[in-house]
């Protein structure tokens, strides 16, 4: 019984055996590509283009990788969008009702649609002044 | 719990204190359906291979052009991404598709429209 659970609770981390080093090295390989498009857009593929392709590749891919490679994956992230989602994490989720109550009206109704609604509204509910 | 603690609570969730963990299951959940139907049904898992490659094979031709080596890099990532972590290249793919495509976006806002605060 407890061989069985043992082996159930270890089938996970067998499972996922080298996942990170095979992930790391199709990140380098992600890299190197981005490396040698960059180079070889801007200098063609002459010699000059070679040598800084080999010397970028080194301090990148060999030397600082644990650097760079989280830079690269956090300008994937940047290229494919991620800020959109945190924009609207961040400016459409905490808004939620909040423009009804800062305008003293309703408290999580209905959405207002229209301007002669919202002027209805607050006919209906206006604000207390001192 | 005193004022200072609820304003902080209430600049990111709601009451319930909640909003962000169910939009970030809500995200996982769809990106996981992808690998999930691909173990259930074959041709969905042969389709998405077959899509894997192409992406895969179009990516690095972008980078690198009409090459022997696009054929070394390809069938190489091909490997690790299509057969050997195939889940792994599945959710990747999934998951950049559904960024690109803005749908995220439509997942947050339509979360904070149902969750009740």
């Amino acid at each position: 019984m407890f061989s069985l659970v043992l082996f159930n609770l270890l089938m996970p981390i067998l499972f996922l055996d080298g996942l990170f080093s095979d992930m790391t090295l199709v990140l380098k390989i992600f890299t190197l590509m981005a490396i040698i498009s960059y180079i070889t857009n801007h200098l063609g593929k002459g010699p000059i283009a070679i040598l800084l392709i080999a010397v970028f590749s080194w301090f990148i891919i060999f030397d600082y990788f644990a650097f760079f490679g989280g830079i690269y994956i956090l300008y994937m992230l940047l290229a494919f969008g991620l800020t959109g989602v945190i924009i609207d994490i961040f400016f459409v989720t905490p808004g939620h009702g909040q423009a009804q109550q800062a305008a003293g009206i309703g408290e999580g109704g209905e959405p207002i649609s229209s301007g002669q609604e919202f002027m209805e509204k607050r006919t209906m509910h206006p604000r207390g002044h001192h | 719990m005193d004022s200072k603690t609820n304003k902080a609570r209430s600049a990111l969730m709601n009451e319930k204190g909640n909003i962000l963990i169910i939009i970030f299951i809500i995200m996982i959940g769809i990106i996981i359906l992808l690998p999930l139907g691909m173990f259930a049904f074959k041709p969905l898992d042969i389709i998405v291979r077959v899509i894997l490659i192409f992406v895969i094979f179009t990516t690095v031709r972008g980078y690198l052009g009409n090459s022997v080596i696009t054929l070394v890099i390809s069938a190489v990532l091909i490997y690790f991404l299509v057969f050997k972590w195939w889940w792994v290249g599945a959710i990747g793919w999934f998951a950049i598709t559904l960024l690109g495509l803005g749908f995220f976006g439509m997942v947050v806002w339509g979360t904070s429209k149902i969750v009740k605060t």
